[in-house]
């Protein structure tokens, strides 16, 4: 059981900052291709959005970003700076779209300088940053346990999708609440899967995620930034 | 063997393939081929070429002159049973030029139930080095990948600074026009480009043994057949994006692919993505947007290979 893990007071409470949806780090102008899905008429009520959702978190958060969160902070606690640039350049590589890149890239600038403000001195490679190697910066640095870290990661990004989501399709608020209390079920598991993960099979492949994040760049009419 | 012609892979009979036979020891076919391309003054050479088992080369050609070596990559049995596995080391060193292509489509068949995974599965591992003002176009014909199969296909494209990169992959599950669907088996795909090191591109589909939610997903395959992509790179700083972009979507619309055709860059290479249920519309937007994105990456004129037109 995850939460049997020792988390001090202090580290959950930092953990339900970095989490927050009012984090100011701007995540809520990204839908990650949902507006075009969306628009396309793809996605047109709860239930599709949930599926869109789910296998997102089991196919791809689970392969990705979470294998890379618990690298990236291993790297943070030991301070190996090598290590970090490696697997930060991965996160971005693995970015299936400009869009999905911008994303990732304006939502880590956004928290550096965030943690700025905070007077928080972390060690971030001179590169491009991925939002994953500024958010485990700030996990190590607050001591959040990696697991915890990596629960409240995919939280705060399912949240925000079902977010964009109440707007978009929309759905009502009580809609989107049942859709977190069933995906939320989905982290754990995930974050499980995470851990058996070796480096070579991080990586993953959404094809009509990233088709649809691609045309999002043409889209004529947009309320989000992806 | 003959050269297989590019139209029609996806409506073929596959009951030539004996993939329901049972495969024994002695059938199993490792093949490797290491090839390493040389530039002199004005020539691109194939220095070396090593290879156990059924891969070969032709004799390169050169339809866009000399300095410029086109390639084509034959296997003879033209597919992967269980057990098989291929390995294709390629080597452009400093100022090479070489477009590598197939003369056929690609075919994993039906793996058998076998205890041993080793002797299960089917592997194709591709890893191309391209060494400083070197190019390396990689345009093998599209996998078939038959319903059953266990597939395995790494590729790995190592760059340095100042070479370049053209490459597409296109994955046909099952032969849909002859009623066999993918619908069991599993399925890895690794695609990886690195430069000095360092990650550059990413891509890994993986489909479960047993499980279709990959192929199913609304966010995934959504029920198409083919699935493809064309990446391109690093693109000439001095090219105006905006411009290129403006081409490449205009071709899109051109051939009529806005809903099954999508391009985008990310970082210094472009990714143009194909999903659908034809492997010949995939090639034909590719090549188009290869027209575009060759004269962008590494100022040359498309030169299609021969073969390709047979």
């Amino acid at each position: 059981m995850p939460m049997s893990m020792n988390i001090s007071e202090t580290a959950f409470l930092r953990l339900l900052q970095l989490s927050s949806a009012t984090l100011p780090v701007g995540a809520y102008a990204f839908s990650q291709g949902m507006e075009t899905a969306i628009e396309k008429s793809w996605l047109t009520d709860a239930n599709k959005v949930s599926e869109w959702l789910a296998v997102q978190i089991t196919e791809s958060q689970a392969l990705v970003d979470i294998p890379l969160l618990y690298r990236l902070m291993l790297a943070c606690n030991a301070q190996q700076d090598q290590s970090l640039k490696y697997w930060n350049a991965y996160a971005l590589a693995c970015r299936e779209t400009s869009e999905l890149r911008l994303n990732d890239t304006a939502l880590a600038l956004a928290l550096v300088r965030l943690v700025e403000k905070l007077d928080i001195s972390l060690r971030l490679p001179e590169s491009q940053l991925s939002y994953l190697t500024v958010f485990a910066a700030v996990a190590a640095y607050w001591q959040i346990p990696v697991r915890q870290a990596a629960s409240g990661y995919l939280w705060a990004w399912l949240e925000n999708q079902v977010a964009a989501a109440t707007k978009l399709v929309p759905l009502g608020q009580f809609q989107a609440q049942n859709i977190l209390a069933d995906l939320l079920q989905l982290i754990p598991p995930a974050v499980d899967k995470a851990e058996k993960l070796e480096d070579q099979d991080i990586g993953a492949s959404l094809p009509t995620l990233a088709m649809m994040s691609s045309w999002h760049e043409r889209q004529y009419s947009r309320l989000f930034r992806s | 063997m003959s050269a297989v012609k590019l139209s029609g892979q996806l409506s073929e009979d596959s009951s030539a393939t004996s993939s329901e036979q049972d495969i024994s020891e002695q059938d199993v076919w490792p093949a490797e081929i290491s090839l390493v391309f040389e530039k002199n003054t004005t020539k691109t050479q194939l220095k070396q070429a090593r290879h156990k088992g059924p891969l070969y080369v032709q004799k390169p050609f050169y339809p866009e002159g000399k300095d410029w070596a086109h390639v084509y990559l034959l296997h003879p049995p033209g597919g992967l049973v269980s057990g098989d596995s291929l390995k294709i080391n390629v080597e452009a060193k400093a100022n090479a030029g070489v477009l590598l292509t197939t003369p056929g489509a690609a075919r994993v068949y039906r793996a058998r139930d076998q205890a041993q995974l080793r002797l299960q599965q089917q592997y194709q591992r591709v890893d191309l080095t391209i060494n400083s003002g070197a190019t390396i176009e990689w345009f093998p014909l599209e996998t078939i990948v038959f319903d059953g199969a266990a597939a395995n296909i790494d590729t790995t494209i190592r760059l340095q600074e100042n070479s370049h990169f053209i490459g597409w992959e296109i994955t046909c599950f099952g032969l849909p026009a002859s009623q066999q669907p993918f619908t069991k088996g599993s399925f890895r795909q690794r695609y990886r480009i690195e430069q000095s090191g360092m990650p550059l591109f990413i891509d890994q589909l993986v489909i479960g043994d047993g499980s279709s939610l990959m192929l199913e997903s609304s966010v995934a395959l959504a029920g198409n057949t083919v699935s493809g992509f064309l990446i391109a790179g690093p693109m000439d700083e001095k090219i105006d994006q905006a411009a290129l972009f403006d081409q490449l979507h205009a071709c899109t619309d051109l051939l009529d692919m806005q809903n099954c055709a999508a391009i985008t860059l990310v970082g210094e290479f472009i990714i143009g993505r194909y999903l659908g249920h034809s492997a010949e519309q995939a090639k034909q937007i590719f090549i188009a947007w290869w027209g575009l994105l060759r004269p962008a990456v590494i100022q040359r004129k498309t030169c299609l290979p021969r073969i390709w037109a047979t």
